[in-house]
Parts: C-alpha cells; structure tokens; sequence
C-alpha cells in the first residue's frame, strides 16, 4: 500500500473516536453507516466528508463484488478450503483499492475503516449465502464466522498501515488503552443486539 | 442480469457484525498497526516486554499488552491463528455478557495463550476462562486487568522460562492431580521447585552414567560378574559405587539391584517427562503445519491484493486516459472557434 502524502497525514483529526458519552448524536444522512447509528461508536467522527468517502466505498466495493468481480468470487468461494480465511481475503481485495482509491481523492476516512471492513465482510457472507456457496447451520455460526473475517481483515490493514506514517502511533494506543479501561463498556452487549438486517441489494449493483 | 438467475431466495439470518465486535476488531486492527509501525527489530525486542500491571505513566500501559498479544503471531507467521483466536475470545466473551473491555481481555489472553504452545481452540478457552476468572475477582476494569496480567505473566512470560514452566508445572500436577488446564492457570512453579527439579535431573543423569560405567566395567572384565549394587555398604541411593572394590564371589550370580522408592518416583517422572516431552514435539509439529498453512494462505492473500493493486493502476490508467480524452472532446465541441469550423454534421463512410 502506498504512503500517503504528508498534507493528507495532517488532514487526519487530531483525537481519535471519542467515547460514547462524549459524542454528538450523529446526524441522519443517506448512506449506509448513517443507517445505523450505534454502529461502530468507537469510531464515529463527526465529519460528512469521511462519512461520505466512506459510503462511496462500501458503495463501490459492493459494485464491484456483485459486478467484474463476481465470477471471480464465486470461484475462489467454490473451491474454497477455508471459507472464512477466503472471504477475508476477497473483503482486503474489495477494501484496499477502495482505500488507494481514497487516498488520491480525499483522504483515507480511517476512523471509519473499520466500519467499511465490517460492512464488506457481511456484504461477502451476504453473497456468499445468497449464492449458496456458504449454508451456515444458524446465526451464531455466521456471527462467530463473519468476525473472525472481520479480525483477519483489520489485522491485515493494520499491518498495511502500519508500514506508513499516515496513522498517529499516540492516537491507536490512546484508543486501545481507552478501550481497555471501560470507556465503551456501556455499548450493548451481543444479548442486548437486535438483530439488524442487512440493507436490500439492488439487483444489478449499486447505483453509481 | 445473469445474477438475476443466479441468486436464491435470501436467507434472512445474515447479518451485520455487532458494534462491540467492529471494536474489538478495532482494537486488532490498532495491535497490528502497533506491532508493525514498530518494524521487526522492535517486535522482536518488544517480545521481551513484560505486562506493567497497572504501570500508570508508562508508555502503552495496557496497548502494550495487547500489542504483545500479537508478537506471537508476527515471530511465527501466524496472524491467522492470532485473529481466530482474538475474535473467538472476544465472541465467546460476548456471548458470555462480558464487557467490551472484557471482551477485549479475553480476545488478548487466548492470543498470548497460543505462545504456550496449546491448540488454537484450547488457547480460546483457557484465555477466555483467565479473563472471565479475572473480571469477576476485579473490583474494577483496572483491578481486573492486573489481575489479568500477573495471570498471563506467570503462564507465558517470559517467553525463555515457559519451557521450565511447563515442565515443572507437569510435576506438580501430577501430584495434586489437577488438569493441565488447571496447572497452567493456576499452579504456577516457583524458582525454589524449579531449582529442586534441576537438582533432582542432575542427580539422576549421575546415577544413569555411573550406572552405565560400572555395567560397561563388569562386562569387559568377563571372567566373574559381581553383584555390587545389592551390597548394603556400597549401594547408596544414587548408585554412586564406591572406589573400594567388591569382593568377589566363587560363584558368579547377577542379583536385581535393589531400587528405592525414590528412585522409583524418579524413573516414572523420567518416563512421564518423556512422554510430556513427546507431547510437546507432536504439539510443535502441529503447530508448525498450521503455520505452513496460514503462511501459503498469507501468500494467497497477498498475491490478491497484489493482484488488486496491479489492477487499480491498470484501472487508473484506462481511467485517466479515458477522462483526458473525453476533456479534449469537450473543448473541442464547446470551443467557438471550433464550433465553427463544423458546418455540417460529420459522417463516416468506410
């Protein structure tokens, strides 16, 4: 992955996701991430521009998964040995051009990545269900599954990133330490979740 | 579209992944990107880091376990492993009702619990058990996390000890009877029955070599085999023969030495450690082919992305080349002048 530019370091915010109850409630937008607005509260930031280069590539990666890409999916998925290891794999093919893509736009939103990498992995489940590759046995298999994918995905990236000076080392280990002392411990736990469907995929793609 | 045909009736159980579990992922993500920014030379010497149980002031007083969490999986080449068992431990703590920082806790420990050596899916449970174990003697997150660290520190740090550990710890189990499991979380060995372990290993490689000597002595000399060992004045309970000769008898008779219980105990702990020891080789070599496998995995993810980089610069470049030439096409339409020059609609013809 390439280095990002130095003024696109310095557009980064200056704190990292601040804790729940310190932040603004989010305002409704079009997009799938305002769609839910819980989700991923550790790594909302209050800008429309990240949220929308956001949308766009979760957007243009699910384009992109149910269009050129496909057949190719739906091979490496059939003759798949491990179907969780290979969905990760398809969701960093599907996420790191989305991320260049971003790069030499507006700017990496990485306090939404981890939002994006969520919503693509479920999206690969999704096609892969879908499709008929993958037939879990319930909900909890799926569940554990799809974050197994999603830990694969962000390790992968954090790897990627980790490799350039984009990201502040003091903001990710503020964030994990914050993490650690309980300041998101008043999230819902997996009991309290409703279970949230995902948003219906037009057939076809995306609208671009 | 042929995807039209193609899909099934939806099934409506897939859904989106948790907001605590995106965190948790999170929190990997920023271990990961901890372990790399500090390159190889950092993770290496990182690996040396004990936890600092509540270290305030400190440098990654709490990222720095979970950052060490995740060296195991850098040295070994099995960040696969390492994600399955962060995410297995954070869901099973999830499902559990945990926290989100106990969630987290327990997604660290099952990683820091492969670096014992134990499956992927017994590193789950015993990392989750050490998190679960600790939250509810916590007080607090902060005292729940100590506990948690002096909990990992005496299982898996230093990496150097752990062999000795466990081999001690095996010992000691055998003893009180518990499981390993159990020994391992709970029976940590002590420097003093560590040393008394090497003192009583010594002892009997002594007795082993001496014993091997004397065996070696009588059947070179060949004419009369002695019984020395059941001599009470010579034997001693490490079978140290004395450098007085023994007296030789008419009759040449080869009598059983008699062993003590002590020495009994010996042996069946030497063949016991053996067999622990046999465990540990079949353990590495399991090991060793996951590790295989995820690296040949690794490899494919990395010939993908590479694969999608090749393909996003091929793309930008039909991309650019195609938005330059529809530019040029509009100031040639939109210019006057040139609008000008076309009087009549133009037309092809072959």
């Amino acid at each position: 992955m390439p280095e990002l530019p130095p003024e696109m370091a310095q557009q980064m915010p200056p704190e990292m996701p601040m804790s729940p109850d310190q932040m603004a409630p989010e305002m409704p937008m079009d997009g799938m991430i305002s769609q839910a607005p819980d989700e991923s509260m550790a790594l909302q930031m209050d800008e429309g521009e990240a949220n929308a280069t956001a949308t766009k590539m979760i957007a243009s990666a699910k384009k992109e998964m149910y269009g050129e890409s496909f057949d190719t999916y739906m091979d490496v998925l059939q003759s798949s040995d491990n179907l969780v290891e290979d969905l990760a794999m398809i969701s960093i093919s599907l996420i790191v051009p989305q991320i260049q893509a971003a790069s030499t736009q507006g700017g990496v939103p990485f306090d939404y990545l981890m939002d994006v990498s969520a919503e693509v992995v479920s999206e690969g489940y999704d096609m892969a269900v879908q499709t008929g590759t993958y037939v879990p046995s319930g909900e909890e298999e799926i569940e554990r599954n799809q974050n197994i994918t999603l830990t694969m995905v962000a390790g992968e990236l954090g790897k990627e990133f980790g490799g350039s000076t984009a990201l502040d080392q003091g903001r990710v280990g503020n964030f994990i330490d914050s993490v650690v002392d309980g300041a998101y411990d008043n999230l819902p736990t997996q009991q309290e979740m409703k279970p949230q469907m995902p948003p219906e995929m037009p057939i076809g793609g995306m609208p671009v | 579209m042929a995807i039209k045909k193609f899909f099934k009736k939806v099934t409506k159980f897939v859904k989106k992944i948790a907001p605590v579990l995106i965190v948790a992922a999170a929190v990997y993500f920023g271990g990961a990107y901890l372990m790399a920014s500090a390159g190889t030379a950092g993770a290496s010497a990182g690996a040396s880091v004990t936890y600092a149980a509540g270290g305030v002031g400190e440098a990654f007083t709490k990222s720095a376990g979970v950052w060490k969490s995740f060296l195991g999986g850098l040295s070994s080449g099995t960040a696969s492993q390492s994600a399955v068992a962060f995410a297995e431990g954070s869901f099973k703590a999830s499902q559990a009702g945990m926290t989100l920082s106990g969630q987290v806790a327990a997604g660290t420990s099952a990683v820091n619990m492969l670096s014992t050596g134990v499956s992927t899916g017994e590193a789950v449970n015993q990392g989750f058990a050490l998190a679960d174990a600790a939250f509810k003697s916590g007080g607090d997150v902060q005292s729940s996390w100590d506990i948690l660290w002096n909990g990992l520190n005496d299982v898996t740090a230093p990496v150097g000890e752990a062999v000795g550990e466990v081999a001690g710890q095996g010992v000691e189990m055998s003893v009180s009877g518990g499981s390993p499991a159990e020994g391992l979380l709970s029976s940590p060995v002590t420097p003093e029955q560590t040393a008394t372990l090497d003192a009583q290993m010594y002892d009997q490689s002594q007795w082993m070599a001496d014993n091997t000597m004397s065996n070696a002595g009588e059947v070179t000399t060949g004419s009369s085999v002695s019984s020395t060992l059941n001599d009470s004045a010579n034997s001693n309970p490490w079978g140290i023969i004395s450098e007085t000769p023994p007296p030789v008898t008419e009759v040449a008779s080869v009598a059983t030495p008699e062993t003590s219980s002590f020495q009994s105990e010996m042996m069946e702990w030497i063949k016991s450690n053996q067999a622990r020891e046999l465990k540990i080789l079949e353990d590495q070599l399991a090991v060793t082919r996951e590790e295989i496998a995820a690296r040949a995995s690794i490899d494919k993810w990395k010939l993908g992305m590479t694969a999608g980089g090749l393909f996003l610069n091929a793309f930008g470049q039909y991309q650019q080349a195609n938005a330059a030439e529809k530019e040029r096409k509009n100031q040639f339409r939109l210019s006057p002048e040139n609008r000008a020059l076309i009087t009549e609609p133009f037309t092809y013809t072959p």
